[in-house]
């Protein structure tokens, strides 16, 4: 069952860009200016500790228009510092007035953190949490992996890794994308060098699945949905996570993340009403879940999910 | 029991009277006293009134006297952005510009900001001899990562000695600044160190537990509390972050409280933390920040647990959540407010009360905790039992105690927010605060004085209602009482069952309601035929 979408835009889409240092989340974004800089108007946001930032040079050459917003205060890695970018973010949208927004998050950040924030405060009535990118850099993959946490996290919550440096890569990408599979089973792996996805035909900029229900990248589409980020430390028990999940993949757009049930963590994706629940090795500590969809209420959301929390 | 006393028996796993509370006042302080975060943190004259007012507002049983984990690495070098609203950030790093770890020194007292943070540190001991200061460093891993920038990560694992070298060396200005802020006056030293939580317990135990367990050793060695702060994803860390023997540890909104407390009890360790900064104590309500505080205060218990938010506390947090908190954290009555009031979350069913308050009486609803054992409570209804008689026959009043799910479901139907409160005719009127009995009567006459201006004519009636058996009764009295609930009308009701009654009133089938009405016709005078010919014909 498919819903007619308003064709006038109501929320703007917004993407986040993670990944490790150095990764290459800088040159995906080049080629999100590059491919799509003429047609729409695109903003950028880049979170770095440096003094100059080195990456918005980089993405200044391009030569094309885009708005850039640089956050230097620190890392938005800890949840003391979100409130300052909730702020900046909704002068800066409602100032520019972009069709997409794109967020560079400093290799340090915390992802879902600035997912929820988006979600709960008031920038949820402005934007929605469209894609995340999160680049593995395969040449340094070994090195950080098992020793950075931070990683894993990012590798977590991507909807498409893009696993850049193949070139480089000393060990076998095989063994790379197996470990990438086991953090996150749901996830599109897309294996490059310079994160140049356009050149092996995919579409650079993911636009979620139209009203169709047949992806169309390049659809002219915008949805007007939100998105809500439910974020708890409780377990819940599997029954009850059953049940939350087969109620709203009827009526919601996607449901993915991770959860921690009273039966060990469990990676879910769904695809309005595709459902995949599988069980995920390692340590999941926490629930952590992103639903888009129309008329999301993310209060209404969390506290029902809180309540089946409970209900044990 | 002062609050450097709670502090101190919490840290030593001793009982105390309430659950200790600190707020981390960093740059939130600039914005009690009206100037930006750059003024503040250059000014002792504003961190020492900032702190005061946040003490007067907040009546903490601790509180740091400064949250910026860029001053040691100003101190060495470091270039740092201002902001008006946050903390400064570190933009530049001495040993990515080919500086070697010989260049940098130990800062002496006298450097930098240090004579600004340590006059502050002496001024509020003086001012404030009863409640604990916590003094704050930079652990050193985030110490090392401002002075080396992110090429530490790689530097882990491609040059160890080199950052076992690097991290003995911040170990020592850790070690040097918590003399610092001890002989100012400090009661607990915190070191921070938010950066532990990027990296697993391998790669922890191998670089930062030797030198974070000297600085805890060094602490305690001076007889001074000490305490691991870390914010973030941190959980695979806490095992050994115990192991570096800190006296206390805090955590942020990202640990579940209940696994650090089993953890740090084990370890024979106090712990802190976790409320909410953004979403809750930022974004949220004080209602929301009660119940957050309440949720930390039953998950982190009576012994060793002292709440506190999970980091340093944004800018622009409103003061009247921390108020919120405060009044959770200090009164034990409140927080069986907040407990009875979080049951409305888990009740979905809210009475409709749109007609609320149109009967003919006007209808006076306290909502309690219950008068019988809170004494407020107990006052708020006592002093409209005292004046309901002045009324006689016009005002009912009744009471609705939270502790009874009714109750809740009524108090959240109204949106009552705080107990004891009055409710003249469904609005809200008299909060917490028990009425004088003059104001009282006004409120109440007011509301009778607009009931007869809008002249309502209550048309009086009657329901009859014919049931095949005492059950289906009970179903229909149930729904009955529902709706004169939600309307604050009673209507006299009258139940039947058996053949007989039934057939009388001709009822081929159960539950049938009649509804009898009865209107005023004709007042004063002898009505013609004529007229009463008229009614006949609407009946």
């Amino acid at each position: 069952m498919y819903k007619l979408y308003n064709l006038m835009s109501k929320k703007i889409p917004f993407y986040l860009v993670t990944g490790f240092l150095g990764s290459g989340k800088t040159t995906l974004i080049k080629q999100f200016i590059e491919n799509y800089a003429d047609t729409k108007r695109i903003a950028v946001i880049q979170n770095e500790f440096a003094e100059v930032n080195i990456d918005s040079r980089e993405l200044k050459k391009t030569g094309k228009s885009f708005e850039l917003l640089e956050m230097n205060n620190g890392s938005v890695f800890c949840v003391c510092l979100l409130g300052n970018f909730v702020n900046s973010l909704a002068g800066f949208v409602g100032q520019h007035k972009p069709d997409v927004i794109i967020l560079e998050a400093s290799g340090l950040s915390d992802p879902i953190s600035i997912c929820q924030v988006i979600s709960t405060s008031a920038l949820s009535n402005l934007i929605w949490l469209a894609h995340t990118y999160t680049i593995v850099d395969a040449l340094n993959f070994h090195k950080t992996i098992d020793r950075v946490g931070r990683n894993v996290h990012q590798i977590r919550v991507a909807d498409t890794i893009v696993l850049n440096k193949c070139d480089l890569a000393t060990n076998s990408l095989e063994h790379i994308t197996s470990k990438l599979l086991v953090i996150n089973p749901f996830a599109k792996i897309i294996e490059t060098s310079f994160c140049n996805i356009k050149l092996l035909g995919e579409p650079v900029f993911h636009y979620p699945v139209s009203v169709t229900g047949v992806k169309n990248a390049e659809s002219s589409e915008k949805p007007d949905v939100g998105s809500a980020v439910i974020k708890l430390l409780k377990p819940i028990s599997f029954e009850n996570l059953d049940q939350f999940i087969q109620k709203y993949s009827l009526i919601t757009y996607r449901i993915k993340g991770y959860v921690s049930t009273t039966n060990g963590p469990v990676a879910v994706q769904t695809s309005f009403n595709q459902i995949e629940i599988k069980p995920v090795v390692g340590n999941t500590y926490h629930t952590e879940i992103v639903i888009i969809g129309h008329d999301i209420n993310q209060s209404v959301l969390q506290k029902e999910f809180e309540y089946l929390c409970n209900q044990i | 029991m002062t609050g450097k006393e709670r502090i101190q028996r919490t840290f030593k796993l001793e009982p105390t009277d309430s659950t200790p509370w600190v707020p981390f006042v960093g740059v939130h302080g600039a914005s009690l006293i009206g100037v930006n975060a750059t003024e503040y943190l250059h000014s002792a004259d504003h961190i020492v009134d900032g702190i005061t007012k946040a003490i007067e507002m907040y009546q903490p049983d601790g509180i740091p006297v400064l949250f910026d984990l860029q001053l040691e690495a100003e101190l060495l070098g470091c270039k740092l952005n201002w902001a008006d609203e946050n903390p400064p950030a570190v933009i530049s790093h001495p040993l990515s510009e080919h500086k070697t770890i010989e260049y940098l020194y130990v800062p002496e007292k006298q450097d930098g900001r240090m004579p600004v943070v340590l006059e502050a540190t002496r001024r509020l001991r003086a001012k404030f001899p009863d409640i604990a200061l916590y003094g704050l460093i930079a652990g050193p891993f985030t110490l090392a990562l401002h002075l080396l920038g992110t090429d530490i990560f790689m530097k882990l694992f491609e040059e160890p000695e080199y950052v076992t070298k690097l991290f003995s060396f911040c170990g020592k200005v850790a070690k040097r600044m918590a003399d610092y802020y001890i002989e100012a006056g400090c009661d607990v030293i915190a070191v921070v160190d938010p950066m532990t939580s990027q990296i697993d317990p391998v790669t922890f135990e191998t670089f930062v537990s030797p030198p974070m367990t000297e600085i805890f050793r060094h602490i305690r060695d001076k007889g001074i509390l000490s305490s691991f702060f870390v914010c973030g994803h941190a959980q695979q860390n806490i095992e050994v972050m115990c192991g570096c023997k800190p006296d206390n540890i805090s955590i942020d909104e990202n640990i579940p409280l209940d696994y650090v407390k089993e953890i740090a009890l084990r370890h024979k360790i106090s712990f802190g933390g976790n409320l909410q900064l953004t979403v809750v104590l930022l974004m949220g309500t004080p209602e929301d920040a009660a119940f957050n505080a309440l949720d930390c205060i039953e998950l982190g218990g009576d012994r060793g647990f002292i709440l506190a938010p999970g980091c340093d506390l944004p800018m622009a947090t409103p003061p009247e959540n921390l108020i919120a908190v405060t009044k959770l954290a200090k009164d034990p009555y409140e927080q069986q407010i907040v407990k009875a009031m979080t049951r409305k979350s888990d009740s979905l069913k809210l009475l409709n009360m749109k007609d609320y308050g149109q009967s003919d009486k006007v209808i006076v609803d306290i909502i309690t905790l219950d008068s019988e054992s809170c004494a407020p409570c107990q006052y708020m209804v006592e002093a409209v039992k005292k004046i309901a008689p002045h009324f006689e026959g016009i005002v009912e009043w009744r009471e609705h105690a939270i502790k009874q799910m009714a109750g809740v479901t009524f108090m959240a139907s109204l949106m009552v927010k705080n107990i004891p409160t009055i409710c003249i005719d469904g609005k809200i009127s008299f909060v917490s605060q028990i009425p004088p009995k003059n104001e009282l009567i006004a409120a109440i006459q007011k509301r009778i004085n607009e009931k007869i201006k809008l002249k309502i004519q209550a048309k009086k009636g009657e329901f009859i209602i014919f049931c095949k058996d005492e059950d289906e009764i009970k179903i229909m009295k149930s729904r009955m009482n529902t709706a004169f609930l939600q309307t604050g009308k009673t209507v006299d009701t009258q139940y039947f069952t058996g053949y007989e009654k039934l057939s009388e009133y001709s009822i081929g089938q159960t539950p049938t309601v009649i509804l009898k009405k009865y209107s005023i016709k004709s007042q004063g005078k002898v009505p013609s035929v004529d007229v009463i010919s008229e009614w006949l014909k609407e009946v």
